[in-house]
């Protein structure tokens, strides 16, 4: 037989899931092979190690332990709970509002609303779109003025590295305290 | 067993009595797979109490065909598992990046340092050298003697499947114990036999 083969009857022996004429076939093969031999006495210990290691019992108060914490799970679902519903109820609540105030005002003011309109909305967001056109172009010229000075590009990507730095280490003081708190 | 089914029916019906008994009945075999998987007390101590918070969360789910003894397990081993999945991408602690300032550096937990004392770290070193899934199968064949079958059912594999692994693990293992020239120690320290029957509160 291969020593591969012998290798996994050697599970199998320790767990007695040999039959007789295997068990024996095996006992031939460790005689013959000093390194199968070796590795058989060395599963065996191992197998002995295992079995001698004590069941590992938690503290005393365990129950109670378990028991505190489902209660305090609970807590806090209830808590989230009801945040949610005065979080929702209330943004509910305001919506409901602000749809009948404004179908009100539709249906009763329609006139000076549009002369609202005309007079102020369509002005300001000319306005508004003319604003985003000058950002725009302020932004493009930063951007070209950069691409045409090297040193300007470097100076820009440390602060953007400095930047992300800043954040990631801000993240991990965070978690840090997260930690501690709980 | 009887006495089991009914802590399960009576918990469901919000006895909170009834389900601390199935803590109390269950709470060893499911902190000493923690330990065994996860390698530190205090680490065993969080995931044994959130594996029994999942199992209240999910009693009404427990199927009373199955034994209940091997559905507790799972859950634990389920757990051991996520959890083992998540340390390899967890943050560091800070205190693992930043040196400790040296009143703190010396003064272990109570629970770590009852474990660091305890003799069977060599049994803790040739778990923790072995792959998470290879762990499992040895802890529930050694620690809760179980058979190829349960395991199987246990870890969601087939029997040929956790065979291979307890052979792989095995293999391991001596291989470990071989290469670190341990083979002569084991023999001379190891007493021969059956598992002691004290438990270790770790």
């Amino acid at each position: 037989m291969l020593c591969s083969e012998i290798h996994e009857w050697m599970s199998l022996h320790a767990d007695g899931l040999l039959d007789q004429e295997q068990a024996a076939c095996l006992q031939a093969h460790l005689l013959a092979c000093a390194d199968c031999r070796q590795h058989w006495e060395a599963m065996c210990a191992v197998s002995r190690l295992l079995e001698a290691a004590p069941m590992a019992v938690p503290a005393p108060g365990f129950a109670l332990r378990v028991t505190r914490r489902l209660e305090q799970r609970s807590a806090r679902r209830r808590r989230v709970f009801s945040v949610l519903g005065v979080l929702f109820g209330s943004a509910g609540l305001w919506t409901a509002t602000g749809v009948a105030m404004a179908t009100l005002v539709v249906i009763l003011w329609r006139a000076p609303l549009q002369i609202l309109w005309t007079a102020a909305g369509l002005p300001l967001a000319r306005n508004m779109l003319s604003m985003a056109k000058v950002l725009l172009n302020a932004l493009y010229a930063v951007a070209s003025e950069l691409s045409r000075r090297p040193t300007a590009l470097i100076l820009f990507g440390y602060a953007i590295l400095a930047l992300g730095l800043a954040l990631l280490w801000t993240q991990v003081v965070f978690r840090r305290g997260q930690q501690i708190t709980n | 067993m009887a006495d089991e089914r009914w802590c399960v029916a009576r918990a469901l019906q919000g006895d909170q009595g009834a389900f601390t008994k199935l803590v109390d009945i269950y709470q060893t075999p499911v902190y000493n797979l923690c330990y065994r998987m996860l390698g530190s007390a205090a680490e065993a101590e969080d995931a044994a109490q959130e594996t029994f918070v999942r199992i209240y969360k999910h009693l009404a789910d427990y199927d009373a065909e199955q034994k209940l003894s091997s559905w507790v397990l799972a859950i634990a081993s389920h757990h051991c598992i996520d959890r083992l999945r998540r340390r390899r991408i967890t943050w560091l602690p800070l205190e693992d990046v930043l040196p400790l300032p040296a009143e703190t550096r010396d003064t272990a937990r109570p629970e770590e340092s009852a474990v660091e004392h305890e003799s069977s770290a060599e049994v803790r070193d040739l778990l923790q050298g072995l792959p998470a899934d290879y762990r499992l199968v040895i802890t529930l064949r050694y620690w809760q003697d179980l058979s190829y079958a349960e395991i199987a059912q246990i870890v969601g594999n087939t029997e040929s499947a956790v065979k291979s692994k307890l052979h792989r693990a095995r293999r391991m293992m001596a291989q470990q114990i071989l290469s670190q020239g341990k083979l002569e120690d084991l023999a001379c320290q190891v007493p021969q036999g059956k598992r002691v029957t004290d438990n270790a509160v770790l």
